[in-house]
């Protein structure tokens, strides 16, 4: 009998968080250098009251950015996926806005946009490259040989579209949004401390960023505890989502095969 | 090329195609009877399938003509090298395409589709996904497929090719039997010159590339074939095949 599979990691955290703390106890290194696992996780139950909102700025604005690049790549992948001419023509501005660096792309939206906006314009461009890239690689990798049966059924291009493209190439969009889910978190928090949104606007980064100014390394790791948390949560939806999508049919998600 | 008693459903008068790496076929003419089954024989890459294509329209010809009886194609069903079935659709859902596409309400063509099962032996297998299917199931799917809107003309390119021997057989006779019950004409493609005389009721055979047909012989076989495979008939014809691809190939090379 094999051990459950979460059991491992869930080992190798606590080994890890056991030697964490020994060693600030037996080494008495005061909490603005190293806390303890203890200590930052009653930070997380004391300071709520401020972490908690900011907390939900900073999903509300990850999961406004996943939505809106989600939409916005799918739709423009199909017409890429249309018109080649369009692709040519638009798919290298893709790829400049996906290699600029989105730290440095910041400021520049802070001149033109309010913080909010900026920072949710922040988190859809570093989420929306990868699930365009990966629409558009869906969409035109279609099985020629379901193409030409579709053409013998003198299917039209929507019909084409909806019964075969879209499903056809629905393991790789899912695969973009998975990696777009992420980045749409890590968008999120880098535009968020480039924003220094403070007040109810505040999201988890900008508290990062204030505790740090007022040496409160306790309260810095409790928000960096929550982004991961947040992250490994939006993580774990959307590959639930992806297997419960996929699992009759693609190999990726399939739980066995007969004949 | 005389396609004997069998009134004509269509004819290729010199056909040409030319690939950017070269010409597929050049002057091929052919013609097909209703109700016959063909099988088109002749070396890797000599335009068989480009043949089938042409036929299907799927490409246009670039030279000479694609006659029908009646001036239009007929409804046609193409049965693919690979089963081309969609992997999230079920069985019955891949089957059941064609009809979707024109249109029909999924209810009334319930009684089809579970017909069109039926008769290639997947009754039980409508549920299933094509990945929870041996190779055998899944080409009978595809032929079930192409079925389905009962096509006066079926194009079946290599579809036993990736199978097993004993599965192969198996699909040799359903189809023989499948013909039997529709009536439909068929135009098989194979490399197989066992399977081209088990068949077929004529064979035409193709010339190197760029192909053109050569050859054509009428098998003189009963339609139901019932042993015909351990007949000394059925080895003299296979011979006959045989022979005539070598004189094909050969007169290509000289």
């Amino acid at each position: 009998m094999t051990p459950p599979r979460a059991l491992a990691p869930l080992t190798a955290l606590a080994l890890a968080l056991a030697a964490w703390e020994t060693l600030v106890r037996v080494n008495g290194v005061p909490a603005y250098i190293l806390p303890a696992p203890s200590l930052v996780l009653t930070t997380l139950w004391s300071d709520r009251a401020v972490l908690a909102p900011s907390l939900l700025v900073t999903l509300r604005t990850a999961m406004a950015a996943l939505f809106l690049a989600t939409t916005g790549g799918l739709a423009l992948a199909i017409l890429f996926a249309r018109a080649r001419w369009l692709e040519r023509a638009l798919y290298p501005f893709a790829v400049i806005m996906q290699v600029t660096p989105v730290v440095a792309i910041a400021p520049l939206l802070l001149i033109y946009a309010e913080p909010q906006t900026a920072v949710l314009a922040c988190a859809f461009l570093v989420a929306f490259f990868p699930i365009l890239a990966n629409a558009s690689l869906g969409l035109s990798s279609t099985d020629r040989g379901l193409v030409d049966l579709f053409r013998l059924s003198r299917a039209t291009r929507m019909q084409e579209l909806v019964h075969l493209r879209l499903p056809a190439a629905l393991p790789q969009i899912l695969a973009g949004i998975r990696i777009g889910g992420g980045l749409s978190l890590v968008g999120a928090v880098v535009a968020e401390i480039a924003a220094g949104t403070a007040g109810a606007g505040a999201g988890l980064a900008f508290r990062i960023v204030e505790a740090g100014y007022r040496l409160n390394i306790p309260r810095m790791f409790a928000a960096l505890v929550l982004i991961a948390l947040a992250g490994l949560v939006i993580f774990a939806v959307l590959n639930w989502l992806s297997a419960r999508l996929l699992s009759p049919w693609h190999e990726s998600a399939a739980p066995r095969r007969l004949g | 090329m005389a396609s004997g008693a069998a009134p004509t459903l269509v004819r290729l008068e010199r056909v040409g195609k030319v690939f950017p790496n070269g010409p597929a076929i050049e002057d091929l003419s052919l013609s097909v009877g209703e109700g016959e089954v063909v099988s088109l024989v002749g070396p890797s890459g000599c335009g068989k399938s480009t043949t089938l294509r042409l036929i299907a329209g799927l490409d246009a010809p670039d030279t000479g003509a694609i006659v029908w009886s009646g001036g239009a194609a007929p409804a046609m069903g193409f049965v693919f090298q690979d089963p081309t079935l969609m992997p999230w659709a079920t069985v019955e859902a891949n089957v059941a395409l064609p009809l979707r596409l024109r249109g029909r309400d999924r209810a009334a063509m319930q009684g089809e589709v579970r017909s069109a099962l039926a008769a290639l032996g997947l009754a039980d297998a409508g549920g299933l996904y094509p990945r929870e299917l041996s190779g055998g199931m899944r080409m009978r799917a595809s032929i079930a497929r192409a079925l389905i809107e009962r096509p006066r003309l079926l194009l079946m390119d290599e579809p036993f090719a990736a199978l097993d021997e004993m599965t192969r057989f198996r699909l040799n006779d359903d189809l023989l039997r499948l013909r039997r019950d529709t009536g439909a004409t068929i135009l098989f493609v194979t490399h197989s010159i066992y399977e081209a005389a088990y068949l077929s009721d004529r064979i035409v055979v193709m010339s190197p590339r760029p192909g053109r047909a050569v050859a054509e012989i009428a098998v003189d076989a009963p339609p139901d074939r019932e042993g015909y495979r351990h007949a000394p008939a059925f080895m003299e014809m296979c011979r006959a095949v045989s022979a005539a691809l070598r004189t094909a190939g050969a007169e290509a090379a000289a």
